[in-house]
C-alpha cells in the first residue's frame, strides 16, 4: 500500500493509541490523532489527510456534527471519511452512509485487519 | 119418518110389544113405538119389520131382559158367520164378544134393563171363523105398561176397518212422533246411551214387542249388549241374565249371520228363507218372530275415503216376539230402518265427538306444550337479557375503569359504543360521544392518520398500528390503536376499537435504547482497547513473547472476542425482539446470499478443515433484508463449523417452495444448511432455538458460543415471515431450514 496520512478522530486515547500502533505496524501510513472533533476539523484544515477515521460518539461534538462540518469546508469536504462505531451494527450504517460517509467500522475492531479495511473502503489496493 | 108418514118421536124409548115371537124383527123402533096408542096390533107390523130387519144394511140384534137373542139379522149372520138359529137365546158374552170385553158388555146390558141410558158404545165379537168384528151399537130398549124394559134392540155398523185405518194412522202418527223425537234427540244430544236405550224402549212400547234390544258388534271384542228394553213380567228374558258367551244372542254366529243384511223380517220360524241355526237360537229363547235391521256409521274422517262398507257395520237393532208370532208390517220394518239410521248418525256424532275430542285433547296437550316451550323460551330470554343487562353493565363498569378509549365504531364511521375515557381524552361527556362521527371528535389531522386503518379494519382486516393522537388539551401522546372487524354473517358490521396510551412506553424505549447505546458505547470502547492492543501483541511485531506469554495473550484474545461476540448477540437480540427495526426488504438473488456467506465464513471453515458446498440449482430470488439474512445464514454456518468433524463439508442449498404461512399461500424459497456433525438429541430439538439453550453447556465455553445464534436466526426469519426448524439424528448431524419469502410481483 502506498503511504497515505490517516486522521484518526476519537476521544478516546487508548483507541486512538491502538489504532495508531495497528496501523503503523501493518503499513506505513502515517497516523495523526485528535481528541474531539473541532481538533479534528482543525488538523484535517492543516494537514493533506488521505483519509479520516471518525469516531461517532463523542462529547461536545460527534462524529456526525464532525462530519458535516467537513463536508461543509470546501477545503475538507473530498476527504473520505470512514466511521468508526460501537453503536450496535446495520443502526446507523444506512444512516451513516447517507451523510457521505465512505464507510463504516465496528468497535471493536482488529487493528492488525484495519488498514486493510480501509483500503478496502477506499479502494487502494 | 115411519112407515105411515108419522113424525119419528122418543126414537131413544118405546113402549114393548104385547107379543114379540122369535120371527119379530124391530128393526125400526119407530114402527112399534107408539106408548100412546096402546091397542095397535104388532102382527102385522112385524111381518112387515121382518122383512125390514133383514134388508136393512146395518147389524140388528133383538134381547130379552136376560139378554138372550131374540132375533139376529141377515147382516148379523153374514158378519159373524152364525146364523139366528145358532145364536138365539145365548147372550152375546156367552161366546160372540172377545173374551175381554164380556164382563164389560154384561154390566153395560145390565144397565140398560135398570133403564139408564147408554145409547152408544162399540164392542167386537168374534166371528166364527175367529175373525173379530168392531161394530158401533146404538140401543133401543123396549117397555111395557108398567114401565119395565122388556126387550132390547140393538142396532150395530161395523167399523172394523174404520178402527183398524184409524189404528193404522195412530200408530204410523206415534212411529213419525217417536221417529222425530229420535231424530232431535239424535240432533240436540251427544249423550249416546240415553239416545240408544230411549230407542229401544220406545219401539219396544210402540210396536209392542216382548224384546227390543241393540247390540255392538267389535271386531276384536265380545258382542255387547248397549241397550234393552222388555215387557214387565213379559216372556222375554233379558241378555243382561244370560251375559256373554251364555247367550247365544251375543255370540259371533248370530251377530255375524246379519252382519250382510241390510234388514232380516222373520214373522214365523217355519218361514221360508229362515237359517236353521237362527231358528235354532231363537227357539232356545223362545222367540217366534224377530226383525233384525244392521246399525251403519259413516266412515269417520280419518279412516280414509276408500273405506269398505262392511268397516260401517257397527251393530244389531234387534225386535223380538215371544210366546206367539206376529207378521211384521212394511211400516214397522221400515220404522225399524230409520230407527237404525238415525242410531248409526248418532254413533257417528258420537265418535265424530270422541274424535273430536280426542284432537282437543291432543291440541290441548301440543298448545300445552307450545305454551310450556314460549313460556322456557321467554323465560330464556329474560335470562339472557338479564344476564346481557348485567353483562353490559359489568362490561361498561369494566370499560369506564380502563384507562384506555373502547369503543364500537359502525361502519358509517359512527361510534356505537365508548367508555368513559374518551371523555378524559377530549373533554366532552362519554355519554354524548354514541352516534356521533369518529371526524366528528377527533382532530383532522388525527382522522387523516387514522382512516386508511379505519377502512382497512371495515374491510375485514384485525389493524394495529401506533399514531400520534392530540387530545382536546392540545397534549400530544402516542397511542397504539387497534381495530378488530365485528364480522356477522361475513359483513363486517363495525370495528372494536382499543387506543392505549403508550407515551409512558415511548419514553421508556427512548431511554432504553439510549441506555443500550451508552452501554454498547461503553462496553466496546474498552473492549476495542483491550482486543486491539492483544491483537497486535499477538502478531509478535512487537516483541516475541515466551511461549506461556503467548499462550496467555491467546486465551486473552479468544475470550475477548467471545465477549465481543456476546455483546454483539445480546444488542441484537434485543433490538430485534422488542419490535423496533423496521425491515426494509429489497429482492435478493439467492446464490449472492450464499455465496457471501461461504465467502464470510471460509476462513473459519479453513480453520477447522471444514469444506463448504452451495447448491442451488435455479435462479431465485428473496424479499429480504441482505445483511439480516447474512446473518442468519452465517450464524448457522458456524454452527455447522463448529460441530462437523474435520475434514467433513457443510452444505448450504435453496430450493422453490410453496408454504401456507398466516393462512396465505404464498410462494417460498426454502433455504438448508447440512452437517454431518454430531447431531442433536431429540429431546434438546424442540428447545434448540431458545435463547442459551445449547446441545451441551460446555459449547460456549469450548467452542466460543453465546447460546443465542439460533435465538437470533429465528428472530430474523419470522421478521421476514419465513419459518425455521431442524431436522437432526443423534451422531449424524443436522439439518437446518428455513424459508424465505420470494418477491411478490406486487411489489416495487
Amino acid at each position: 500500500m502506498l503511504s497515505k496520512q490517516i486522521l484518526m478522530i476519537d476521544d478516546e486515547s487508548d483507541i486512538q493509541t491502538v489504532a495508531r500502533i495497528g496501523l503503523t505496524i501493518m503499513s506505513d501510513w502515517q497516523v495523526l490523532t485528535a481528541s474531539s472533533g473541532k481538533e479534528g476539523i482543525a488538523q484535517a484544515k492543516s494537514h493533506k489527510l488521505d483519509a479520516i477515521l471518525l469516531d461517532v460518539m463523542m462529547p461536545d461534538m460527534d462524529g456526525i456534527a464532525t462530519l458535516k462540518a467537513l463536508k461543509a469546508d470546501s477545503s475538507t469536504q473530498s476527504i473520505p471519511i470512514i466511521f468508526l462505531t460501537a453503536k450496535s451494527r446495520a443502526l446507523n450504517r444506512k444512516e451513516l452512509y447517507a451523510l457521505g460517509a465512505q464507510g463504516v467500522i465496528h468497535k471493536p475492531f482488529d487493528p492488525t485487519t484495519l488498514a486493510s479495511q480501509i483500503a478496502g473502503f477506499l479502494g487502494w489496493n | 119418518m115411519s112407515s105411515d108418514g108419522a113424525p119419528l118421536s122418543n126414537p131413544s124409548k118405546v113402549a114393548s110389544p104385547k107379543n114379540l115371537s122369535p120371527s119379530m124383527t124391530a128393526t125400526d123402533e119407530t114402527a112399534y113405538a107408539t106408548p100412546s096408542d096402546p091397542d095397535t096390533p104388532l102382527d102385522t107390523e112385524l111381518l112387515d119389520t121382518e122383512t125390514l130387519l133383514n134388508a136393512a144394511g146395518s147389524l140388528i140384534v133383538v134381547f130379552d131382559r136376560q139378554g138372550r137373542i131374540k132375533r139376529f139379522n141377515r147382516t148379523c149372520e153374514t158378519s159373524t158367520g152364525y146364523t139366528e138359529q145358532d145364536v138365539q137365546g145365548h147372550c152375546v158374552w156367552e161366546f160372540l164378544l172377545v173374551p175381554e170385553e164380556r164382563v164389560a158388555a154384561k154390566g153395560l146390558f145390565q144397565q140398560l134393563i135398570n133403564g139408564q141410558t147408554n145409547t152408544y158404545y162399540e164392542s167386537t165379537w168374534l166371528g166364527k171363523d175367529g175373525e173379530t168384528h168392531v161394530i158401533a151399537w146404538s140401543n133401543t130398549v123396549l117397555t111395557n105398561r108398567l114401565g119395565r124394559v122388556d126387550f132390547i134392540i140393538s142396532s150395530g155398523i161395523e167399523v172394523t176397518e174404520q178402527r183398524r185405518s184409524r189404528r193404522q194412522l195412530e200408530g204410523q202418527y206415534r212411529q213419525s212422533h217417536l221417529l222425530a223425537e229420535i231424530t232431535q234427540k239424535v240432533r240436540q244430544s251427544l249423550a249416546l246411551d240415553e239416545i240408544l236405550q230411549t230407542t229401544v224402549s220406545e219401539v219396544q212400547g210402540l210396536l209392542g214387542c216382548d224384546h227390543v234390544f241393540i247390540l255392538k258388534v267389535l271386531s276384536d271384542a265380545p258382542v255387547r249388549l248397549v241397550a234393552e228394553s222388555l215387557t214387565a213380567q213379559g216372556p222375554a228374558q233379558s241378555l243382561l241374565r244370560r251375559p256373554w258367551p251364555v247367550n247365544p244372542l251375543l255370540q259371533s254366529g248370530y251377530v255375524e249371520h246379519y252382519r250382510w243384511q241390510s234388514v232380516s223380517v222373520i214373522d214365523t220360524m217355519d218361514g221360508p228363507g229362515v237359517a236353521p241355526e237362527i231358528v235354532d237360537i231363537l227357539n232356545q229363547l223362545a222367540v217366534k218372530s224377530e226383525l233384525v235391521v244392521p246399525i251403519l256409521v259413516h266412515a269417520r274422517p280419518e279412516d280414509g275415503i276408500n273405506t269398505e262398507p262392511k268397516d260401517n257395520f257397527w251393530g244389531l237393532l234387534i225386535a223380538h216376539q215371544c210366546i206367539q208370532s206376529r207378521r211384521w208390517s212394511p211400516l214397522e220394518i221400515d220404522l225399524m230402518q230409520q230407527l237404525a239410521n238415525q242410531i248409526g248418525v248418532a254413533i257417528n256424532h258420537a265418535q265424530l265427538l270422541e274424535h273430536m275430542e280426542d284432537i282437543v285433547v291432543e291440541r290441548t296437550a301440543k298448545l300445552t306444550k307450545t305454551n310450556q316451550q314460549l313460556r322456557r323460551e321467554v323465560d330464556e330470554r329474560l335470562r339472557t337479557e338479564s344476564a346481557l343487562r348485567r353483562s353490559e353493565k359489568q362490561l361498561r363498569l369494566i370499560t369506564n375503569a380502563l384507562p384506555a378509549l373502547v369503543a364500537y365504531i359502525d361502519s358509517h364511521h359512527r361510534y356505537r359504543f365508548n367508555n368513559y375515557a374518551y371523555e378524559r381524552w377530549y373533554d366532552i361527556p362519554y355519554q354524548q360521544i354514541k352516534g356521533r362521527r369518529v371526524s366528528d371528535i377527533v382532530s383532522l389531522e388525527v382522522y387523516q392518520q387514522i382512516l386508511p386503518y379505519l377502512e382497512q379494519a371495515l374491510a375485514g382486516e384485525t389493524v394495529t398500528f401506533e399514531s400520534e393522537m392530540i387530545q382536546s388539551s392540545g397534549e400530544r401522546l402516542w397511542a397504539s390503536v387497534s381495530y378488530i372487524p365485528d364480522s356477522q354473517d361475513g359483513r363486517v358490521k363495525g370495528i372494536f376499537s382499543l387506543v392505549s396510551d403508550i407515551s409512558d412506553r415511548k419514553a421508556a424505549e427512548r431511554m432504553k435504547d439510549e441506555f443500550i447505546s451508552i452501554v454498547s458505547h461503553e462496553l466496546r470502547t474498552p473492549l476495542t482497547s483491550i482486543h486491539g492492543s492483544l491483537k497486535l501483541l499477538s502478531t509478535g511485531q512487537l516483541g516475541k513473547l515466551k511461549a506461556e506469554g503467548q499462550e496467555l495473550i491467546d486465551i486473552a484474545l479468544k475470550n475477548t472476542e467471545r465477549l465481543t461476540r456476546l455483546i454483539n448477540d445480546v444488542l441484537d437480540l434485543e433490538r430485534m425482539s422488542s419490535g423496533r427495526v423496521t425491515l426494509t426488504p429489497v429482492a435478493c438473488p439467492v446464490t449472492d446470499l450464499l455465496q457471501s456467506a461461504a465467502d464470510a465464513m471460509q476462513p473459519m471453515a479453513d480453520e477447522y478443515n471444514i469444506q463448504l458446498a452451495i447448491r442451488a440449482t435455479e435462479p431465485l430470488e428473496v424479499w429480504a433484508e441482505s445483511d439480516q439474512v447474512m446473518q442468519a445464514l452465517t450464524n448457522l454456518l458456524s454452527n455447522a463449523i463448529k460441530f462437523s468433524p474435520q475434514g467433513a463439508t457443510v452444505w448450504m442449498q435453496a430450493r422453490s417452495s410453496a408454504n401456507q404461512i398466516n393462512n396465505k399461500s404464498s410462494s417460498y424459497v426454502e433455504f438448508l444448511i447440512k452437517d454431518v456433525g454430531r447431531g442433536i438429541p431429540s429431546d434438546k430439538l424442540e428447545n434448540i432455538f431458545e435463547r442459551f439453550q445449547q446441545v451441551d453447556s460446555s459449547d460456549a465455553r469450548e467452542r466460543g458460543g453465546t447460546g443465542l445464534g439460533l435465538a437470533i436466526c429465528r428472530e430474523i426469519i419470522q421478521q421476514h415471515q419465513g419459518r425455521i426448524w431442524v431436522k437432526s439424528i443423534h451422531g449424524q448431524g443436522s439439518t437446518f431450514y428455513f424459508t424465505l419469502p420470494k418477491p411478490d410481483v406486487s411489489s416495487p
